[in-house]
Parts: structure tokens; sequence; C-alpha cells
């Protein structure tokens, strides 16, 4: 049974340059049934990582019609620890499975002991942590065969123990392991807003070759006296100022397929499916702009 | 012991504990006056998120609770056994047990079985695929040997047993209806939950049959497990029992005895 | 093992398999368009509450240091040990 399974999709599907939808239980039916325009759906693997029911067979049926990329929470890259084999040969099964068209994790930890924080903690910014996480994507990637994108966290607190900017030491770590970039648009405004730091100085070493993906989501903003601190709860629609950056990252990096994530306050699939499209029409209005321009 | 791996179990037990975290790891944290609230939003997406997810496996007994009393007891549990695996799927295993160690819910005796009953819908909801019984397989064997056979439970099977009426209570909870009254003089309870195809059926079954498929999932011949349930439950009736559910997903495999 | 439980069980199977539908099919063009229940995933990568108090409240288990507040849900739930709560 498994091998007339793993046949179904005997090559991983490409994930176009349009926009997708992080793909949320509440929709599945909706999908299933109203087949919506949509370039394709990005899923967490740990909520496949049952070994039947219905959770596979609603993936089964939406890769069918769409492709997926597949948004690792668990593998804690950057942990002192060891990583974990037998999430990896999970991992690797679902890959082998679904054939996602990109495989991505974020540059965090969340492993300290024997067990999982099931958070993503920022890295102490150092050699030693860029030696270890370096390791552990080369390892990812030869457990899968296949380049996986890093994505860029979101933080609120900094070590001071850290030596390297965090856009520094991400690029040196992608560049070191050969793995891309998954560029959250909306980590990068929370982080920058939260340290204080650049956006411009974050975004400078990121270069068109490096982006596979792009994320874009909301936050929330706390008052802390006469301070902020921006909260990234994936709980509203993406802001303006977000939106304003993303404009300025395709207008810099090209169509990159870029995904609306959302994972509180969900709302319905069409209202999902109209941010979606928001982002897609800059994607389409971008092409038509350098299509004149180099044309 | 590396700075790195240092800083991140001392990490890891701030998160575990509610108090301010130790002056050592404050320290570490680049500080605008605002340290201590950065590191709370660590604390509180541990605690809080791994809640959501217990609160997802037992929405019974947060029901039966109350969200206060539930949330108050969600924190106590994370601390104690935070998540041993990556994917949350299955996290909340000792929920159960957690429940009868708390004086507070002595008065609740029902509750730690209503948690088993919801803890292994889940486990049935993600167990792998199997195939159920089919005639064909029962019709192979020859009359004579039936007897001596193991018929296996399909794999998805749970049995649990509660000497109040549990079931009563989960299927009470499933929707809203607020007029029932359940009274606990009922007595106990046999429930079986299992998912032959998509969807899980959680049943109420006689004293006899629960003892019938308890035996029967210890890989004991048909035989000596009428035999171990007649003596439970005088009163069951292999014969209706097995009319009924032979062939409605509750076995998956006869075969001869080991 | 006496005979009697034997000829008992077997008697049980035979007449379970003669009741049975023998077409081997069971509804499977009713089930061709449902996936069944879709159980929210418990992974993801949003941040929670924020700077709240929720991580730092001082419940702690040992039965010391809180009090539940137990509100049940609607249902009444009578009888046994609960009886003089009424």
């Amino acid at each position: 049974m498994d091998e007339a399974i793993t046949s179904l999709h005997s090559a991983p599907a490409r994930v176009p340059s349009r926009a997708g939808a992080g793909l949320k239980a509440v929709h599945y039916q909706t999908i299933i049934d109203e087949q919506p325009d949509i370039g394709w759906f990005e899923i967490h693997p740990e909520n496949y990582m049952g070994q039947g029911g219905a959770p596979l067979r609603y993936l089964e049926r939406i890769r069918s019609d769409y492709p997926i990329s597949m948004h690792s929470v668990g593998t804690s890259l950057g942990s002192h620890q060891p990583l974990d084999t037998n999430h990896l040969n999970e991992l690797k099964r679902l890959v082998d499975r679904f054939q996602p068209g990109l495989v991505s994790e974020h540059l965090s930890w969340s492993h300290g002991y024997e067990w999982y924080t099931n958070d993503l903690i920022p890295l102490l910014y150092t050699e030693e942590s860029l030696k270890l996480v370096v390791t552990h994507i080369q390892q990812v990637q030869e457990t899968l065969q296949r380049k996986i994108l890093i994505e860029n966290p979101s933080s609120y607190l900094q070590f001071k123990q850290s030596e390297i900017p965090e856009q520094a030491f991400l690029v040196e770590a992608i560049k070191r392991s050969g793995a891309g970039l998954l560029l959250d648009v909306n980590n990068v405004f929370v982080s920058c807003k939260n340290h204080g730091w650049d956006i411009e100085t974050y975004l400078a070493p990121i270069t068109q070759e490096m982006v596979g993906e792009i994320h874009l989501a909301g936050h929330a903003i706390q008052s802390l006296g006469d301070q902020e601190l921006l909260i990234d709860d994936h709980g509203s629609p993406v802001c303006t100022a977000v939106w304003e950056l993303y404009r300025h990252c395709i207008d810099r990096l090209g169509d990159i397929p870029t995904l609306i994530e959302r994972d509180s306050n969900i709302p319905s699939f069409d209202e999902l499916q109209q941010e979606v499209q928001f982002a897609e029409q800059y994607l389409n209005s971008y092409r038509e702009m350098s299509h004149v321009t180099t044309g | 012991m590396s700075p790195l791996a240092e800083l991140q179990q001392a990490f890891c037990d701030a998160l575990l504990s509610p108090e301010v975290p130790a002056e050592s790891l404050l320290n570490e944290l680049v500080d605008d006056g605002l340290a201590l609230q950065r590191f709370n939003v660590y604390r509180n997406n541990f605690i809080v998120l791994n809640g959501d997810a217990l609160a997802d496996m037992y929405p019974v007994i947060k029901r039966l609770i109350g969200e206060e009393a539930f949330r108050a007891l969600a924190s106590a549990y994370v601390r104690l056994h935070p998540p041993q695996e990556r994917a949350l799927l299955l996290y909340g295993a000792q929920f159960p047990p957690f429940l009868e160690s708390i004086p507070e819910l002595s008065g609740l005796p029902y509750l730690s079985a209503v948690a088993r009953i919801e803890y292994a819908w889940t486990e049935s909801y993600h167990a792998e695929d199997s195939a159920v019984l089919s005639e064909q397989q029962v019709s192979t064997v020859p009359t004579e040997a039936l007897g001596s056979c193991q018929l296996l439970p399909h794999p998805t099977l749970h049995l649990i047993h509660s000497d109040y009426p549990v079931h009563a209570i989960w299927q009470a909870n499933q929707a809203d209806d607020c007029n029932q009254v359940i009274s606990l003089d009922q007595g106990e309870s046999h429930v079986v939950i299992l998912r032959p195809d998509i969807d899980v059926e959680v049943r109420e079954v006689s004293r006899g049959a629960f003892h019938f498929l308890k035996r029967l999932q210890l890989g004991e011949s048909i035989d000596r497990a009428y035999e171990a349930a007649s003596q439970q439950d005088n009163s069951f009736d292999p014969g209706s029992f097995l009319t009924e559910h032979l062939f409605d997903g509750t076995f998956y495999k006869i075969k001869p005895s080991a | 093992m006496k005979k009697s439980t034997s000829v008992l069980v077997a008697s049980a199977i035979t007449t379970a398999l003669a009741m049975a539908p023998m077409t081997g099919v069971h509804a499977d063009t009713e089930k061709e368009k449902c996936y069944g229940v879709a159980k929210a995933g418990k992974n993801d990568c949003k941040a929670g509450p924020g700077t709240s108090c929720a991580g730092s409240s001082t419940v702690d288990g040992q039965g010391n240091a809180w009090m539940l507040v137990l509100k049940g849900s609607c249902e009444k739930i009578v009888g046994g040990s609960l009886a003089e709560k009424g």
C-alpha cells in the first residue's frame, strides 16, 4: 500500500512564483469542494507525522490538486543537542511521500534538554553556533537528499554573548551549507522593530540567488511603558507597513513564491484568499513592469 | 560544557519555572530595561502554546471543569511534563494520571477516565490505517478450528473501564446539550474506542463483551476469551455479540493460535 | 477446554458469517467525498500571548498555592459522591 502511495507523486511539483496560503484544517473541505485558484499550499510536516487517518488523507487529496511546501518547526537546527534522527526520518518519509516543491526550517532552537519547548528560540550568534547550525543544515539536506531553505526568525530578545549580526550569521550559514533563504518579511519587520535594527542594513547582504520563498503574516503590538514590542502571532491580516516592505523586497529580489501565514483568529477561506490575491497582484505587476523595462 | 549548551539549558530551566529567572540568565540578555518582559514572551509561548495543544486533546475535560481551571492545570502539567516529541499530535499522555493526583479534583472521580477516552480517541485518529476482518478470511477456517483461533481486535481499538458512567458523560459533552442529567449512580462503564476506517467510534459495551475483547487483544484463543468473559458476566452471549460486531470493524484478523 | 465452549464459539462465528452481507463492498460510493473529522494541527510557528503574565502565574500543581475554580459545563452530573454538592 505504501509503495502505491509513494508512486502517486514521482517527483516534486515545483512551487510556482505565485502566492500561496498556509493550509489549515478548517479549510480542507472548502479547498477540496471549490478548488480555488491558488498557487500552492504550505504545511507544517509535524502535523502530519501520525501513522494514518484523516490528516494524511486530506493532504493526499490536496496534494493531488496543488503543489505544496513543507515548513518544518521541529528540527531545532540551533540546538547544542544532536538532531533527533527519529524526527528526521519522519520528515524524510513525508517528503518522499508528498514530494513538496520546497522544504524549509527556522534559524532557531527548541531543544535544550531531553524535551522540547515547541517554540522558536533565538540563537547565540557566535562562531560556535554557526559551525553547529551549518553541520545540522547539512545533516538535514543529506537525509532528505535535497536543498532546504532557512527562515530568518522573529525574536524578542538578544544574548549579550552574540558576536555576529543576525543577517550576517544567516547569510554565512546559507553560503556554507548550500541552503537557500526563506525570507519572512514580517519577521524582518518584527525583529528590526523589537531590537532597534535598521531594516535596510538587515536586507543588504541578501541577494536574489539566495531567496527561494517569502513569508508574510500579521503581528500584534504590545505597549510596555513608552516602548512597544511586536509579537509575531499570525493572528491578523498583513499590516500596511509590512506590505510596503514586501513590495520593496520583490522589487529588489524578483517574483519569489510568497506565502500568507495565518495561525490564529483564522478567517474564512475566502477572506484568506483575498489576502493571497493581494500578494499575487503585486507579483503580477512586478512581472509586467520588469518585462517593460527589460524588454 | 560549551557556552552554548550552558545558555540553552539555563534558558530551559527558566522556561519551566514560574519564578523570576535566575540573575545569571538575565545577565546574559541584552537589557534595555525590558529584559524580563522579553524573556516572558518565550515563557508564555512555552506555557500557553503547549497548553493549547493540551486543550485541543482534552476538550471534554475543559468543558467539565471550565476554562480557568483547565488553564491552571495545563500550566502545571506543561511544567511537569514538557513535550517529549517534536510533533505535538499525541502530547498529553500523562494528563489522566496527573488529574488523579490533584487533591482539588477528588470530588470529580470520573475525570481521569473521561480523559483516557479523549486520549484514546486521538491515538485512534492518528493510528496506522488497517483493514478490517473480511468474511473471506473467516470462511477459510474450518469450523472445528474456529474456537482455538486468535481473533485479533482492530489495531486502533482501545478499551477503557471506569466505575462511573464515563461514556454518558463523554457523549453528553460532544454537543451543546444542556438538558442532560447524568447520575453517577448509573455505575460502571465499559468503553470501546476504534477507527475501522476514517471515523473514530466510541461505543459502550457490556461487561462481558469488554472482557472478551480484552482477552482477545492479549492474543488468547476465542474459546479462552469467551470463558473468561462469561466468568465476568454470565449473561454474555457470543452469538449476538459476534453477529453484530464480527465484520463491523471491531476485528481485523483471524489466525491459528501461536 | 470444555468442548461445549468450542461448539458455542464456532456456532456463534458461523452464524455471524451466515448473516454477514457477502457483497464485500460496504457502501464505498457514499464515502468517496468524505475524509473524516479535520482536527486542527497542533504545531505551528506563531507566537503566543506576548508579554502577559500567563507563564509566570504561580499555580504549581502542588495544591498549596492555588485554588481551582471549577466551573463545569452545563449538563448536570448528579448522584454518587457528588450528591452533597447539589
